[in-house]
């Protein structure tokens, strides 16, 4: 998928613009929030099992070697394949030839991040097969020729009428169609290319070492028809999606159902440790996992950038954050938005490609408190602001002034003597708005920012003529 | 491919910070408040019915009867009569656990009016396309959550509980576990079947938010689950 994410402001200014979006992700958040926080509110160990969360992903993170070796051992022991991509380039080049090694030209696939990551529908389609995405939302962003704005929810930006107007030029649908017939209508329009499909794709949610099983979490029945019906079934999933045991999903099923959308579980969940048993009459003959790096390794040997693998993809940070209820997804500019979006994609695109991203943040830590495996995604996003400072990210004179800044704060005399001699022009400056008029840096800094007013009498006077603020205002603070 | 392998668990070994040992070495599970304890049948069956109840699925309380006959015959004669189940037909698998709890599906369904459409490890789905209802039983049913657990069985094509309209799960009374650290603890040992190559977890009926976060209950799986309590075992 192209990445966009050096075009964030001017995308996020477009996103600001666009009433309905704004209402609508508004809308949804919260709704996904008052799900989130009955479903938490009714576990009373919900912290502990947090930490429980975060302490499984970090063991299986660790240990990723063996976790993988595990894994690979398993599963290639019951019939199953494992390929493991260096890029998206080999992942997309080891389905086409799984699919072009059976012949087969129709595709259904289930919702995966991984495979938007990689650009997969695209390289795909160029070699001639037609690829119908079953998640009713990817189904609805497909026929639109759009890219998801939400990880668990990527038709959040349309509305019912778009969709209508959508799916009536493509299929069976009444232009006037309420949600339910608009639902039936794009059942019955997929289900033959469900019964038709000769190769299933899928991503993966978890996949355990132990046991080798990869485990897919969903609500419409489409992971299940896409990993049931079809001959051959595929699943590309990143490497940091290990688990050590089987057991372990008691923990992560909870946090990530009631992370995601505030379920206690969904509706289906999909354990598959190889090809169909003997005797069954259907179940994929052939399956294969595609393990793709594209990154991550470089991210898991970085000690301060490893726990952004820990992510479980539930969405819960996108719909807590101040900036992503403003900008809504595609303002990102590629795969993963919000607060996670905001960590992973300078890291798997280069910082260079996403040096707005991490100033995306408001750094309120709703994010952190709300991840369900205890990200600290403010101190991640602190982190790549300096490592963007590191890579000459920001424009000399920023630099200099951020320089200057910390030489005089840090000095106590120069900090008074300047703050006396250049608070009557700041006030002066403020009055007449010079700020926004200044060309260059300060205006592009005033432009999104109200200039802070200064404090009459100054805090430190009114300290001193205070004594502390104990006599007059007679508080014992 | 395999060259990138080797390279990529070369270079995740030189710096992997724990060993094989630590990934197998922490604690098992939540704390107990995040799994149910009870483990009376009846207590199990209030929890279930509870949670089913959230996701729109519906409970059919046939443990008291003394044979499945009845109350399934009269369930299904009542759907039928109510408008539902247009087509009639009806589907089943061949799973050993009917003989068990003493029901004759073939003749039960005819009785009552319906079609039934018999099928095993020899059926493709592309049989279940105009099915009304897929009646099976549950291997394991998860109290916490109103959860049904299915193994790969030979007798029970997959896409049962998955292409027909709605979905009928015959819940017997020795195939219980009350969380999902039981059910984990017991598929190694308590529950028969096939737990190595694939299981499923079904929770109520398939469910879409994806237009306008609104709830819209059947997309691509069943619209309708139905869960029967019945006091027969299955094995």
């Amino acid at each position: 998928m192209k990445v966009r994410s050096q075009d964030f402001q001017d995308l996020s200014k477009e996103a600001l613009g666009d009433e309905f979006v704004r209402g609508a992700i508004k809308r949804a958040n919260v709704s996904f929030q008052a799900a989130r926080e009955k479903a938490v509110a009714a576990l009373p160990d919900w912290q502990e099992l947090r930490q429980r969360g975060h302490d499984i992903k970090k063991r299986a993170l660790d240990s990723l070697p063996s976790a993988l070796e595990d894994f690979e051992q398993k599963f290639t022991a019951r019939g199953g394949h494992v390929h493991f991509c260096e890029d998206s380039q080999s992942a997309r080049d080891v389905v086409l030839s799984i699919i072009e090694s059976r012949g087969a030209k129709l595709v259904t696939k289930s919702k995966s991040m991984v495979t938007e990551e990689i650009g997969l529908n695209a390289h795909l389609e160029e070699a001639g097969v037609r690829v119908v995405e079953g998640d009713l939302g990817e189904y609805i962003i497909q026929l639109a020729n759009e890219t998801p704005s939400h990880i668990i929810a990527p038709a959040i930006h349309k509305s019912r009428e778009q969709i209508a107007e959508l799916l009536n030029e493509h299929i069976d649908c009444p232009i006037d169609a309420d949600i339910p017939d608009m639902t039936l209508a794009a059942r019955a329009a997929l289900r033959d290319d469900f019964l038709a499909a000769e190769v299933g794709i899928s991503g993966g949610n978890f996949a355990v070492a132990e046991n080798g099983t990869i485990v897919i979490v969903e609500n419409e029945g489409n992971a299940r028809l896409s990993t049931t019906i079809p001959k051959v079934h595929i699943a590309v999933i990143g490497i940091e999606k290990v688990l050590p045991r089987r057991e372990d999903l008691a923990v992560m099923l909870r946090l990530l159902c009631r992370g995601a959308t505030g379920q206690h579980i969904s509706s289906y969940v999909s354990f598959i440790s190889g090809p169909r048993t003997e005797g069954e009459s259907d179940g994929p003959e052939e399956v294969h996992v595609v393990f793709l790096d594209a990154g991550r390794s470089k991210i898991w040997a970085d000690p301060k950038t490893r726990e952004s693998l820990l992510c479980i993809r539930c969405g819960a940070c996108l719909n807590y954050c101040p900036i992503y209820e403003r900008v809504g997804g595609h303002s990102y500019g590629w795969v993963y938005p919000g607060p996670i979006g905001s960590v992973v994609t300078p890291h798997l695109v280069g910082i260079e490609h996403a040096k707005d991203l991490p100033q995306a943040s408001s750094l309120c830590g709703r994010c952190a408190e709300v991840c369900p495996v205890k990200i600290p995604l403010p101190d991640m996003l602190l982190d790549l602001r300096a490592r963007n400072v590191d890579a000459g990210g920001v424009p000399s004179s920023e630099r200099m002034s951020m320089k200057l800044f910390s030489a005089i704060a840090s000095r106590p005399l120069l900090w008074r003597g300047g703050l006396r001699f250049f608070r009557p022009l700041y006030r002066f400056f403020k009055a007449i708005g010079l700020a926004r008029k200044l060309p260059g840096p300060p205006a592009r800094w005033a432009r999104s920012r109200e200039l802070p007013d200064v404090e009459q009498p100054s805090f430190r006077s009114r300290w001193k003529s205070t004594n502390g603020f104990r006599e007059k205002e007679g508080g014992d603070r | 491919m395999s060259d990138y392998r080797d390279r990529l668990l070369g270079f995740l070994n030189a710096s992997a910070p724990a060993t094989r040992e630590a990934l197998y070495s922490g604690e098992i599970g939540a704390a107990a408040s995040s799994s149910p304890v009870e483990t009376a049948v009846d207590a199990l069956q209030e929890r279930f019915r509870a949670e089913l109840d959230i996701v729109s699925g519906e409970v059919l309380d046939w443990s008291g009867a003394e044979s499945l006959d009845a109350p399934f015959g009269d369930w299904l004669r009542g759907v039928f009569s109510g408008g539902g189940f247009t087509g009639k037909r009806i589907a089943f698998d061949v799973d050993p656990a009917w003989a068990n709890l003493g029901v004759d599906l073939e003749a039960l369904v005819t009785k009552a009016g319906g079609t039934p459409v018999r099928v095993d490890g020899s059926s493709g789905a592309s049989c279940l396309g105009d099915v009304d209802l897929g009646v099976t039983v549950a291997d394991v049913a998860i109290a916490e959550t109103a959860t049904i657990a299915q193994c790969a069985r030979p007798f029970r094509p997959r896409a049962l509980s998955l292409v027909p309209a709605a979905h009928l799960v015959i819940i017997p009374s020795n195939r219980w576990a009350t969380g999902f650290e039981d059910f984990f603890a017991g598929i190694g040992e308590r529950f028969s079947g096939d737990w190595d190559s694939y299981f499923t977890w079904i929770t109520g009926p398939s469910r879409t938010a994806d237009i306008e976060k609104t709830l819209t209950v059947g997309i691509h799986g069943p619209k309708q689950l139905f869960a029967a309590f019945v006091a027969g075992s299955a094995e």
